[in-house]
């Protein structure tokens, strides 16, 4: 609570927060709740919330309750997730993810409309204070993730940027298909970026993005390598000075990221944040 | 005996200012515990949403589902939840749980409503198994956060059936009530706790724990039985088929929601002459000021 009343304070523009199941991180509604409640100003975004997991009737009252009791701050980072460890867990089934989430999707937003949620029984409640719900921002690379921006999001999330122009191809996807589906504007475009100020500290971060990235099965020692994990975990491309992190937030910019995540890992003193926002804001 | 307080939850959508005030001032009274209720198809917040903004906001006071409708929910993701809001209220979470009986509100979660006891009994060992750092299931690795209090947040059970009270003896530290019920009623209940837990070999007493709806003020004793008949019959009467809900009200304790400090007090004293270790005093009004006037009976 004491990082998040310092991000509050120091002007981040939001504070994000990701979600697993089989593993020891925090759950990410219960903790960006916990921050709505000694903040006023700074968004909370789940980067990113893997729905299939989840009921979404559940997690769309959940949500809506969020939203409210935050005064409408809350932004959903979405995606459908991959590891089977947390799908056994959830008690929910993994082949058919990918349509289970579409589903999802529309009954949350009938959910958060005040429509009937299905079957006749009614609308749900309580109402989020931001119309329509939360504004749902998606991860994921494949062009049907891509496609969902368009039909029902605000924008594209990225996982950690250490390839800024592999982000940007990705995000050109995003764009055509949402020009494709008629829709007016641009979609968001946002990044996160595993960084941390100090040498100790960034290699704190990097070995909490190989643990993070381990999937079920593999240790964490086995994890560097394996498909899926992240090319950003290593203590190499992990930004560990104000000057690094500037870097390579210029070139997010220039890539024409609209926000961008510092995120850190392992690392669990508060003056991190402050560290932070003196570099970067 | 302890003295808690429920929020107006039945049939209000509350907002963020109300839910952080009321429970500060409650924290500040001394209350031991502030409890809010769930349900899917209604206007309320999200029960452990509810709670986190609370925990945020106090120090000492106990929180409370009351009750969480368990086999709505994965879990997994109850567990966690639970476990990371325990962590960040220090270990002050208990875990009111039983299993609802509402068909909507099954519908709206997506899951079946016909196996929900044996659900609910599967769900409670999972959960147990989360808390104590074991593998949730055979090959998964573990998984956090670690709860404060040892082995997971305290848990009460709700319910009449036998099974119910079976799960007291298996699973919790005691059984918790619903809004409205008359000694006798609870009192027999109660005695059967006690008899499957001494038959389960569980040493000490299972915590008894009552709820009573009631609130200062004829007007609004008489809008908090209005909350209490809204919340029960919001979508026609109860299922018929399945085990009775935890907590239906008769319509003649209904109309006896006590109104002052007095009336109050004595149905307390009735509470505690029955064994009960804490009663929450639930008004169903959204008056903040209901936490001042009922902080008179610490």
């Amino acid at each position: 609570m004491e990082w998040a009343r310092r991000a509050d304070a120091a002007g981040f523009s939001s504070l994000s927060l990701l979600d697993r199941l089989v593993y020891d991180n925090f759950d990410p509604l219960i903790t960006l709740t916990a921050a709505a409640a000694v903040t006023e100003r700074i968004r909370l975004m789940t980067a990113i919330l893997l729905v299939p997991l989840h009921s979404a009737g559940i997690l769309a009252k959940e949500t809506a309750s969020l939203d409210a009791l935050s005064n409408g701050r809350l932004t959903l980072g979405v995606g459908v997730g991959n590891r089977k460890d947390d799908f056994l867990v959830a008690g929910t089934t993994h082949g058919d993810r990918g349509r289970r989430f579409d589903d999802q999707l529309a009954m949350m937003k009938r959910i958060w409309a005040g429509e009937d949620a299905g079957d006749g029984v009614g609308p749900v409640g309580p109402a989020p204070v931001q119309a329509g719900g939360p504004p749902l921002i998606f991860g994921g690379r494949s062009e049907r993730a891509l496609q969902r921006i368009a039909k029902w999001g605000q924008g594209y999330v990225t996982g950690s940027v250490s390839d800024v122009p592999g982000a940007r191809a990705t995000f050109d996807i995003a764009e055509r298909v949402w020009r494709e589906a008629g829709r007016a504007g641009k979609p968001l475009f946002v990044g996160s970026l595993t960084c941390a100020i100090g040498e100790a500290e960034a290699q704190a971060t990097a070995d909490a993005g190989q643990r993070y990235y381990s999937y079920q099965g593999g240790r964490p020692a086995n994890a560097p390598g394996q498909p899926g994990s992240s090319p950003a975990a290593n203590a190499a491309t992990t930004p560990s000075t104000a000057a690094a992190i500037l870097e390579k937030l210029k070139e997010c910019e220039a890539a024409g990221m609209d926000e961008v995540f510092v995120r850190f890992a392992g690392v669990t003193n508060p003056d991190q944040v402050d560290r932070l926002a003196e570099a970067v804001l | 005996m302890k003295i808690g307080i429920g929020t107006p939850g039945t049939s209000h959508t509350l907002s963020a200012d109300f839910v952080k005030e009321y429970a500060r001032r409650a924290d500040a009274a001394g209350f031991s515990t502030i409890t809010h209720l769930d349900r899917v198809v209604y206007s309320n917040h999200d029960t452990l949403i509810a709670l986190t903004t609370m925990a945020a906001v106090t120090t000492r006071i106990r929180l409370q589902t009351s009750v969480l409708l368990t086999p709505l929910r994965s879990a997994a993701l109850v567990a966690k939840q639970a476990a990371t809001l325990d962590v960040i209220s220090g270990g002050r979470l208990t875990l009111g749980m039983a299993v609802g009986s509402r068909r909507e509100d099954y519908s709206v979660a997506g899951t079946d409503p016909s196996d929900r006891g044996k659900r609910f009994d599967e769900q409670l060992a999972l959960m147990h198994r989360i808390w104590a750092g074991e593998a949730p299931l055979d090959g998964v690795l573990p998984m956090g956060p670690t709860p404060v209090q040892p082995g997971g947040p305290q848990v009460l059970i709700g319910g009449r059936v036998p099974v119910a009270l079976r799960r007291v003896a298996k699973w919790g530290a005691g059984y918790v009530t619903g809004a409205v019920f008359s000694a006798d009623t609870a009192r027999a209940i109660y005695e059967q706790v006690v008899v499957n837990w001494h038959e389960a070999g569980r040493e000490g007493m299972p915590r008894f724990m009552g709820t009573l709806a009631c609130a200062i003020g004829e007007e609004q004793a008489q809008r908090t039985a209005e909350s209490i008949d809204h919340y029960y019959h919001y979508r026609g009467p109860v299922q018929r088929g399945g085990p009775a809900p935890a907590n239906v009200a008769t319509s003649d304790s209904r109309n006896n929601i006590p109104s002052n400090i007095a009336a109050i007090r004595e149905v307390l004293k009735a509470c505690e002459a029955i064994g009960m270790d804490e009663v929450v005093v639930r008004p169903g009004v959204e008056e903040i000021d209901q936490v001042d006037k009922l902080s008179e009976l610490l």
